[in-house]
């Protein structure tokens, strides 16, 4: 298979000076104080290769601060790297971050004819595809107004309607699957899997593990610049994860009485995390507010979960899953950001989620409960199978079930 | 470059200098016209001060200032419009496609349509003063273009890159500009004995000015000593930009 993209031991280095605008002033201040003031220096990729094959999906997944937007830029041409080299065989189109690409004082078909010039088109060739690109972004309204007056939404359904228009060898995706309401969405995924069949090759980095199992033929593990490994999905998922929880490990091997959490006694389940964050109480009610220790299939569920934070925390994000005896994630439900969700956090507090109805079938189950920083670098306190419960069938039923869902399916029979 | 690529890049910098005229003039009704705004309201004010307020008694003076007035606004608005040639363009600065250069030739070009787009008010005024129509203009003025634009384009670089570092630099621009357009003869002729002649002779704007005035005004062809002159200056110019903004492009990139 032809190589598309070639990577070939690539560092980046970024100079760290102060935020402030840099000046004439600060020219000749750092002239006086000498020229070592300017080198705190950031290794942000450090010899990083790869290989990406003609029509091959490749993913790139990292937690924040990895290397990877700094990766994606120098892909896209958008930076250089300081040492090694980028050979790419075609055009490289790109998503990125949302400030680059169009000019907010331009109207939105403006914006994509200089897109499309730039993609290496003629004008004549952008006009063709203008109208596709303008129905599949859904903005016939709002075309000829200026950018900057675009929600977000809308911005970036332009750049990926334009982007995949103009057919570039390869396309960077950069979380952009994250946007858009579910149906556009399902759109773009529709869209990427014809580009996938028409051999354009891809390259995304997203933070859903099911979109990279189910995009990626192969993924990059970046971790503090460097190259980690390379394989299959699976795999790299499971190294990515490990990460995680090294990270975790590390951090609260540091931490050690520093904190005054102490581990609680973890009866069943595994319990992971640096406690900075901690979960110490889990319940089950009913709707009449009992406590519940199983209930049934449909039946609705509130739960309770009473957390305790060190000072000088003052962000959380909260993770639930409701998972089955053999694994299967069942729900999983997220919350990125408990202080602009539920206001400011006090040292000591109690969420309550209540789910309307659970159409489980019968089993045994378990609430998986989680504190993160809301980066996701690593966990302040995980609990895993530590909260079980039954669900059982109702009397009613007699049919034999089987999977996942408890759907009611009526019978009936004509002789 | 394959001959594709040189039309994908004319097709790129046509577009660019098109995209100039939009963005600076958007929701303005007058547009574009208001680029020829600057010079045709310079002209009134220097013909009223120095025809009727202190006479300078130069013939046909409207027409003779508007000489001078068109290459020199073409000169001080790309680089005043240069600051921002880097710093306000990241979208396109940022794309693989687009060399640096495309964009200070982009600004020098979009200024040099001004200029254009004047001379038919120069040629209207040529008709209403009853000067001969200077044929010789046609072909002296490629030329003179193409004697002013690596001036312009060499110190466009230059402003251009040191503004993404300094902002300062474009502020110091508008004084810089400002003072030379008092040491250039743009509304007097330059004194035929003066202990300060060489200043006319090391300004290449001041060399240039006075071959338009040469071809349009005396009906006489290009002084060949003082044009070389000029673009030996013209070029050396655009070298030093260029090679300033080598030095620093990776650089630009990062802190734009």
């Amino acid at each position: 298979m032809p190589r598309v993209l070639r990577v070939l031991q690539v560092s980046k280095r970024f100079f760290l000076q102060d935020h402030r605008q840099r000046t004439l002033r600060g020219a000749l201040t750092r002239l006086l104080i000498g020229r070592f003031s300017r080198s705190t220096s950031l290794w942000a990729l450090r010899d990083v290769s790869f290989e990406v094959e003609h029509g091959k999906t490749f993913g790139i997944i990292g937690h924040n601060g990895a290397g990877k937007s700094t990766l994606l830029r120098l892909l896209c041409g958008l930076s250089r790297p300081t040492n090694g080299r980028i050979e790419v065989d075609g055009r490289i189109s790109g998503i990125l971050e949302l400030g680059g690409g169009f000019n907010p004082n331009l109207t939105g078909r403006q914006n994509v004819m200089t897109a499309g010039i730039l993609n290496g088109l003629t004008p004549s060739e952008v006009k063709a595809r203008e109208q596709k690109i303008i129905s599949f972004a859904e903005l016939e309204r709002f075309i000829d107004l200026p950018t900057r007056t675009y929600s977000t939404g809308m911005y970036l359904r332009l750049a990926f309607a334009a982007a995949m228009e103009f057919e570039p060898a390869v396309l960077v995706l950069d979380e952009v699957l994250a946007v858009g309401d579910e149906r556009f969405q399902k759109k773009c995924m529709d869209r990427i899997a014809k580009l996938k069949q028409s051999g354009t090759t891809l390259i995304v980095t997203s933070h859903s593990p099911e979109q990279i199992l189910s995009l990626c033929d192969e993924v990059l593990v970046l971790e503090e610049g460097r190259v980690v490994m390379q394989g299959d999905p699976q795999s790299a998922l499971a190294s990515y994860h490990d990460l995680l929880r090294q990270r975790t490990e590390t951090r609260a091997a540091s931490l050690e009485g520093k904190t005054d959490l102490s581990p609680l006694a973890t009866e069943k389940g595994v319990r992971q995390g640096t406690l900075e964050a901690s979960i110490t109480a889990v319940h089950f009610y009913d709707h009449e507010d009992q406590p519940l220790e199983k209930l049934e299939s449909g039946q609705g569920l509130r739960l309770t979960l009473t957390y305790r934070i060190t000072p000088s925390i003052n962000d959380l994000a909260l993770l639930v899953g409701i998972y089955n005896e053999t694994h299967v994630k069942c729900f999983e439900v997220s919350i990125s950001s408990m202080a602009s969700t539920f206001g400011a956090l006090s040292p000591e507090g109690t969420i309550t989620c209540t789910i309307k109805s659970l159409p489980l079938l019968a089993g045994q189950y378990f609430m998986n409960v989680g504190l993160y920083p809301t980066d996701w670098s690593f966990i302040y306190d995980y609990h895993w199978q530590m909260h079980p419960f039954h669900i059982y069938r109702p009397e009613r039923e007699r049919a034999q079930l089987s999977g996942v869902v408890a759907i009611e399916a009526t019978w009936s029979s004509l002789k | 470059m394959s001959n594709s690529q040189v039309t994908r890049t004319m097709h790129l910098i046509w577009h660019l200098v098109k995209r100039d005229f939009q963005l600076r003039y958007a929701g303005s009704v007058l547009g574009f016209f208001w680029s020829l705004a600057v010079p045709l309201s310079q002209l009134l004010m220097l013909v009223f001060v120095f025809s009727r307020v202190i006479p300078l008694n130069i013939a046909n003076f409207p027409v003779f200032v508007f000489t001078g007035l068109l290459p020199w606004s073409w000169f001080s608005s790309s680089l005043i419009a240069s600051g921002g040639t880097f710093t306000t363009a990241r979208d396109l600065l940022y794309h693989p496609n687009v060399h640096p250069a495309i964009l200070v030739l982009v600004t020098v070009l979009a200024h040099l349509m001004t200029l254009l787009l004047s001379l038919p008010v120069l040629f209207w005024m040529l008709y209403w003063y009853d000067l001969d129509f200077p044929w010789l203009f046609l072909p002296a003025f490629p030329l003179l273009i193409l004697v002013q634009a690596p001036l312009t384009a060499g110190l466009s670089f230059m402003i251009a890159t040191a503004n993404v570092f300094y902002r300062d630099v474009s502020q110091l621009i508008g004084i810089v500009v400002t003072l030379l357009f008092f040491l250039t003869p743009i509304w007097y002729a330059v004194p035929p004995t003066s202990d300060y002649t060489y200043l006319f002779e090391i300004n290449p704007m001041s060399l240039i000015i006075q071959n338009y005035r040469l071809v349009l005004l005396d009906g006489r062809w290009l002084d060949w000593p003082s044009l070389m002159m000029a673009s030996g200056m013209s070029v050396g110019m655009l070298a030093v930009g260029y090679f300033f903004h080598r030095h620093f492009q990776s650089d630009v990139i990062d802190a734009i």
